[in-house]
């Protein structure tokens, strides 16, 4: 990365800022500046498009042909804004209005005016709500009663009374309707056809109007990015001097000179140093480059170390495959992925390729350790089989494995860590690691050898390797400090790196017993539904296949979830931790429209 | 039926029983944090859906671990005292394990689905750190398998 520094007369500085905002190389390094007020409004109108936008997708309505884009995505967020208000008071009406219709449904239609009438005349109509019991004892006292209507536990029903007679019944009395009951379901119908006409409007506007709004969008955006650039840019000589500064990687130098030769733009620029705060663009190989965006899941690496990319992209895939174990289910998804490439978009592509990878180590561990949908290969009887049966490795040879790729991955972490030390503080800074590598390097050669018979059993031999190892472990732990610092920390680094390091590689168990769990659910869902096959003749193998879909499919999904996220797990915390990978770096986001 | 019948049955109880319980409460407080963040963030729950289905897998393992052992056919009046007190010694460790690693697997996956629903970019970070109390009940199933090859 370079670091760059543009130098532009004030009145020249939005043209200049277009143009870099069309060569879209530049990432502008960001000061400590408050947002101004401005900005702040356009963030929010950002927000308000966003929801309002999410608001109309929510409708589902099928889009129009013919867009007409309609310039003022802004006019029309505010028009649904409205709506949206609109509809909530009626809704909130609505409601307040059923619950009263509810009330008036029992007592029907009735006037308010004739109650008013029959008062003048000194009579009065009760209300009562009551049981059937109840209102037979009203009847009893020879009272005017009249049902009005009932329900199978309840009657409601009315008694006339004279002024100076008292009601003395155990009876709810309740307070006649205000408004009758087809008064109000007129006013209920009226509003239910209002909120109607507003959501058919709401309609129309999602059918046509979510691209002129994803366009206002858009441009804000992009007006946003100039205002912060401009924001982030130091004045000077009386504001008449702009002085913006940005990185351009390596690989896009030439052009931003090109440009700014033509434009006679005053420039300045050195290369990255050590205490910068460089961001960071990942450079990977096609292969290696699928398995960016589970780097990205915890960290990218800072400028001044090795992206691991490339080193853990390979583990990754295996350790999957080894999660997995069923070469079908990996075939699955190297079909799968492969139809669904034929029409996906380009964005999506790399997902399915990188999906075709994890495939692909499912069925080289599936094979290895012998199963196919479930069915174990080790123990079925076929004859074509038989020749392979001996390369086929059982479960303790699988669990020997796990540990073995652990250790393979340990080692490469640490080999990795030195060239990290090295190209980071220099060699000095490495060679306790290196010192690490000579004493598991030299004991596993060792070990290795006596179990081949190459060697016999010579204790001098490893203590000669474990001494030389030891030597740089203790003395170059921290190569700035005193002789006593020093062989201090070394001493710290020798307890936390055993007890790490024998932690680590135990973790790697859970490659095996995943595997594990992932062949048995598969081979219990063959046993049951080989169970229902024999059921009955005629429903049993529909049942069988039916159960077989849903069992792998089940199998799958769980399976696969669990056969990502733990080789991630050993990726982030195992290898990493040994390869002394920190992260924390700033993404490279180039200033473009 | 022998006393080592008996010890064997009760340690395939508890391994289903205790890790298949786990589960049950570790994935529902994954579900209730769910219901919560969708409030918030609608849109978000493919990744409250994954989360949430993380602390399933011990179930599975009880289960596994049931299978392994029931399909070795040791079970019966024949078996030893000391297969009884095996079967029944990897049903507490897998069944005890499994319980308290996803009842606490739960608890991660619920504060990250709830961080996701507030606004924060920690669907990757809460998947792997979820994992870690599931490590535990691995480990308990690894060391089920070995029982039982022994048997």
């Amino acid at each position: 990365m370079y670091k760059y520094y543009f130098l532009v007369f004030y009145k020249e500085y939005n043209q200049f800022l277009e143009n870099i905002q069309k060569l879209g190389v530049i990432h502008v390094i960001e000061k400590k500046v408050k947002l101004t007020s401005e900005i702040k409004e356009k963030y929010g109108t950002i927000e308000q498009l966003e929801k309002i936008i999410d608001f109309l997708e929510k409708r589902e309505i099928k889009q129009l042909e013919d867009l007409r884009l309609e310039s003022d995505g802004i006019n029309i967020m505010n028009n649904v804004f409205r709506k949206q208000k609109e509809l909530e008071i009626l809704e909130q009406e609505l409601e307040e209005e059923k619950k009263e219709l509810k009330k008036a449904k029992p007592w029907g239609d009735f006037s308010h005016e004739i109650l008013g009438k029959l008062k003048k005349e000194n009579l009065f109509v009760r209300f009562f709500i009551g049981t059937k019991k109840k209102y037979n004892e009203c009847l009893e006292k020879g009272n005017i009663v009249e049902i009005i209507s009932e329900t199978e536990n309840q009657v409601f029903f009315i008694v006339l009374l004279k002024d100076d007679e008292k009601a003395e019944y155990e009876l709810d009395e309740v307070d006649p309707p205000k408004i009758s009951y087809p008064n109000i379901k007129i006013k209920c119908d009226e509003l239910e056809e209002e909120i109607e006409t507003i959501n058919r409007q709401l309609d129309e506007i999602a059918a046509r109007d979510i691209p002129s709004m994803e366009k206002t969008r858009m441009e804000i955006m992009e007006s946003l990015r100039f205002e912060k650039v401009k924001l982030n840019t130091a004045k000077e000589a009386d504001e008449k001097l702009m002085i913006l500064e940005g990185w351009i990687p390596s690989i896009k130098k030439q052009l931003i000179d090109d440009f700014l030769e033509q434009n006679s733009v005053h420039f300045y620029f050195r290369r990255a140093m050590p205490d910068d705060n460089i961001p960071v663009l990942l450079k990977n190989n096609r292969f290696s480059k699928l398995f960016e965006p589970i780097g990205n899941m915890f960290s990218l690496p800072d400028y001044h170390e090795m992206d691991l990319t490339v080193f853990f992209a390979p583990f990754f895939m295996l350790f999957f495959g080894f999660c997995l174990g069923d070469a079908g289910y990996g075939l699955l998804f190297i079909v799968g992925a492969g139809i669904y490439k034929l029409k996906a978009n380009k964005q999506v592509k790399p997902y399915l390729s990188l999906i075709q990878f994890l495939g692909l180590a499912t069925v080289i561990f599936g094979t290895v350790s012998g199963t196919f949908f479930g069915i174990n290969l080790i123990q079925t009887e076929v004859d074509w089989l038989e020749d392979f049966k001996r390369f086929f490795l059982d479960p303790n040879k699988m669990f020997n494995l796990a540990l073995v790729l652990g250790a393979i991955q340990i080692i490469f972490g640490l080999f990795i860590k030195a060239a990290n030390q090295t190209k980071q503080f220099g060699f000095p800074y490495a060679l306790s690691t290196v010192g690490w590598l000579i004493v598991l390097l030299g004991s596993v050669i060792y070990y290795l050898l006596i179990n081949l018979n190459a060697i016999s059993p010579n204790s001098v031999i490893l203590y000669i390797v474990l001494s030389a190892g030891g030597f740089f472990i203790l003395f170059f732990s921290d190569p700035k400090a005193n002789i006593f610092s020093r062989v201090g920390s070394g001493i710290w680094d020798v307890y936390s790196t055993v007890t790490g390091i024998f932690g680590d590689l135990l973790s790697y168990i859970r490659l095996f017993a995943l595997g594990l769990s992932s062949a048995i659910l598969g081979f219990v869902i063959n046993d049951i539904a080989l169970q229902i096959l024999g059921s009955s003749k005629i429903l049993g193998p529909v049942f069988f296949a039916i159960f077989l879909l849903l069992g792998h499919t089940l199998n799958i999904l769980i399976s696969s979830l669990g056969s990502f996220v733990h080789p991630m797990r050993l990726t982030f915390v195992e290898f990493y931790k040994n390869a002394g990978f920190k992260g924390g770096g700033e993404e490279y986001k180039p200033f473009s429209k | 039926m022998t006393t080592a019948v008996i010890l064997a049955y009760i340690g395939l109880a508890i391994m289903l029983i205790f890790s298949g319980i786990g589960s049950a409460v570790g994935v529902s407080k994954g579900g209730n944090a769910t219901v919560g963040a969708l409030k918030k963030k609608p849109d978000k729950f493919g990744s409250y859906l994954l989360l949430s289905a993380l602390p399933g897998t011990q179930g599975l393992y009880g289960f596994a671990g049931f299978f392994i052992i029931n399909s070795q056919g040791i079970i019966s009046d024949e078996m030893s005292m000391l297969q009884g007190v095996a079967i029944l010694a990897a049903g507490f460790t897998l069944g005890f394990v499994g319980f308290f690693s996803a009842l606490n697997q739960g608890d991660v996956t619920s504060n990250g689905i709830a961080g996701i629903g507030s606004g924060h970019d920690i669907f990757g970070k809460t998947m792997v750190l979820a994992v870690f109390p599931e490590l535990y009940a691995i480990i308990a199933f690894a060391a089920t398998f070995l029982i039982s090859m022994s048997l």
